[in-house]
């Protein structure tokens, strides 16, 4: 089981990147944390999502 | 803008202005200021010697580019950002979340400029009030450990 902002689903094995999008992420948008390491933007395509992986998706929004 | 700030001057003088401004800063406060723009490559010279930063970009991706390099090029860095503040909302929205180990996030984390819904004092100045009560709790923890 993989833990997406503290939520249990099951989607190991998918990509990172597609999973994002699929989501209704935007990759420039978005800070991920995976297993408590930053993954650059433009290596959240090399990324399959493993089990028991621990991932924090921070989504931002205009204002500031 | 231009013409409002000409008025001023006819009202009073720029070294009393700056007189006004450096007013509202304690004494024994150092400030800095930088004009320079924030790019991925050099971020961690201009970021990387302070201990907290706090964000305030109003573009989201480059909300998340700076925040995600000042957390990947500053390892000793804690990021306090401001996200989500627009509109006028219910304000009791805007909340402090330790997001990672070193991010902090003030805000609401939904309300967007580009709904149509413009930055407005009351929102803003609440995020900024958490961001800068966040800083605050840092330096005293720091201070007595």
């Amino acid at each position: 089981m993989v833990k997406i902002n503290g939520e249990a689903k099951e989607i190991a094995g998918k990509n990172l990147l597609e999973y994002l999008k699929e989501t209704g992420f935007k990759p420039e948008w978005v800070v991920v944390e995976r297993n408590l390491e930053i993954i650059p933007k433009e290596l959240l395509g090399d990324v399959t999502i493993e089990d028991e992986d621990e991932i924090e998706v921070l989504r931002f929004v205009g204002g500031g | 803008m231009k013409e409002m700030q000409k008025k001023m001057q006819e009202l009073i003088s720029k070294e009393e202005l700056d007189r006004a401004f450096d007013a509202r800063f304690p004494k024994n406060m150092q400030r800095k200021l930088r004009s320079a723009k924030v790019a991925i490559a050099g971020l961690g010279g201009l970021f990387c010697e302070y201990p907290i930063v706090c964000e305030a970009f109003d573009r989201p991706d480059q909300k998340a580019m700076l925040v995600r390099e000042l957390l990947t090029q500053c390892p000793k860095t804690t990021v306090i950002s401001g996200n989500g503040m627009a509109g006028y909302a219910d304000i009791n929205e805007i909340k402090t979340c330790q997001m990672m180990q070193r991010l902090y996030v003030c805000g609401d984390q939904s309300t967007d400029v580009g709904d149509g819904i413009g930055l407005i004092a009351p929102r803003v100045s609440a995020c900024a009030a958490h961001q800068a009560n966040k800083v605050l709790q840092l330096v005293m923890q720091a201070q007595y450990e």
